[in-house]
């Protein structure tokens, strides 16, 4: 198989199973409320997901200096997020 | 006697020192697809983000309003949609990978497959709005239903935009072009890792 396909395949698979954690954490079957650590999985699953196709879908890995910029704006909105979430 | 003409701003022969080279983007040179694109992705993910700490921030001043009318969205359904936004992605990644070894036809089937998943997370999401048209519930209910309706129904009109440029790059497969508009359907992926939790999830 061509390494760049075999790859993206294992991508795919770690994004697959992180959004299936991020459903299970954030309750996505229960009514219940999500407390404050399943918030965290929820966002910080997230900010994975986001590098991930950043750096292997997009091939930001080509250029790290934009994906440490990318990497920072994401992690900074997602802890803006988060307070916000926990003040609400 | 001839006099010279003096040169114009229409004139091309005019050479300009200082222009650096037509495929010099600076900073952007390097990136994939072409530079004007990141540009449109950085704008997007920064009106999203925007929207969604807005939407948050509405939170707080009506936590039972948001609560009682986010109970009533299909979760299930926003992260089936999830999955299939990263499978397209997918897709579309091996489509510039293809594209790169001037494999047309399998670009082409590629980003026909990744465009068939772009339609099926429309049609789920065409699901999911009329359920909540059916309940009554429209861009004018207030509160969390418009700020739903509004950045759910921004993406999608993004997804539409997507498939219409994997339309073109499919018919013009350079490697360039592939990456291009591989570029903006990852946007419109990424925009959706952001949306789904925090409108769906954080409660």
């Amino acid at each position: 198989m061509n390494p760049d396909i075999r790859r993206l395949l294992i991508v795919w698979a770690a994004l697959s199973a992180l959004t299936v954690t991020t459903m299970i954490s954030g309750g996505a079957t229960s009514p219940a409320r999500v407390g404050a650590l399943g918030l965290a999985v929820v966002l910080a699953a997230a900010v994975i997901k986001v590098v991930l196709v950043l750096a292997h879908y997009l091939d930001l890995r080509q250029a790290p200096g934009w994906l440490s910029g990318f990497r920072l704006a994401t992690l900074v909105l997602a802890a803006a997020l988060y307070g916000l979430a926990l003040i609400g | 006697m001839t006099r010279s003409r003096t040169p114009t701003l229409t004139d091309s022969t005019i050479p300009d020192a200082a222009a650096p080279p037509a495929d010099d983007w600076g900073p952007f040179t390097g990136l994939p697809g072409h530079p004007l694109m990141w540009v449109l992705i950085g704008s997007e993910l920064l009106v999203f983000g925007a929207a969604l700490l807005g939407l948050l921030g509405g939170r707080i001043a009506d936590p039972v309003g948001f609560r009682l009318a986010q109970d009533h969205l299909d979760r299930l359904a926003g992260g089936v949609n999830t999955l299939v936004l990263l499978t397209s992605g997918l897709f579309v990644a091996i489509a510039v990978v293809r594209a790169k070894a001037a494999r047309v036809a399998a670009t082409r089937g590629w980003l026909a497959a990744s465009a068939g998943l772009g339609l099926m997370f429309l049609a789920v999401k065409a699901v999911e709005y009329a359920t909540e048209i059916g309940a009554g519930w429209g861009l004018d209910s207030g509160g969390f239903i418009t700020l739903y309706f509004l950045i759910t129904g921004f993406h999608a009109l993004h997804v539409v935009m997507g498939l219409i440029i994997l339309g073109i790059v499919a018919r013009w497969p350079t490697a360039g072009n592939v990456a291009t508009g591989a570029a903006f359907w990852h946007m419109v992926d990424l925009v959706w890792l952001l949306v789904f939790p925090v409108v769906y999830l954080v409660r």
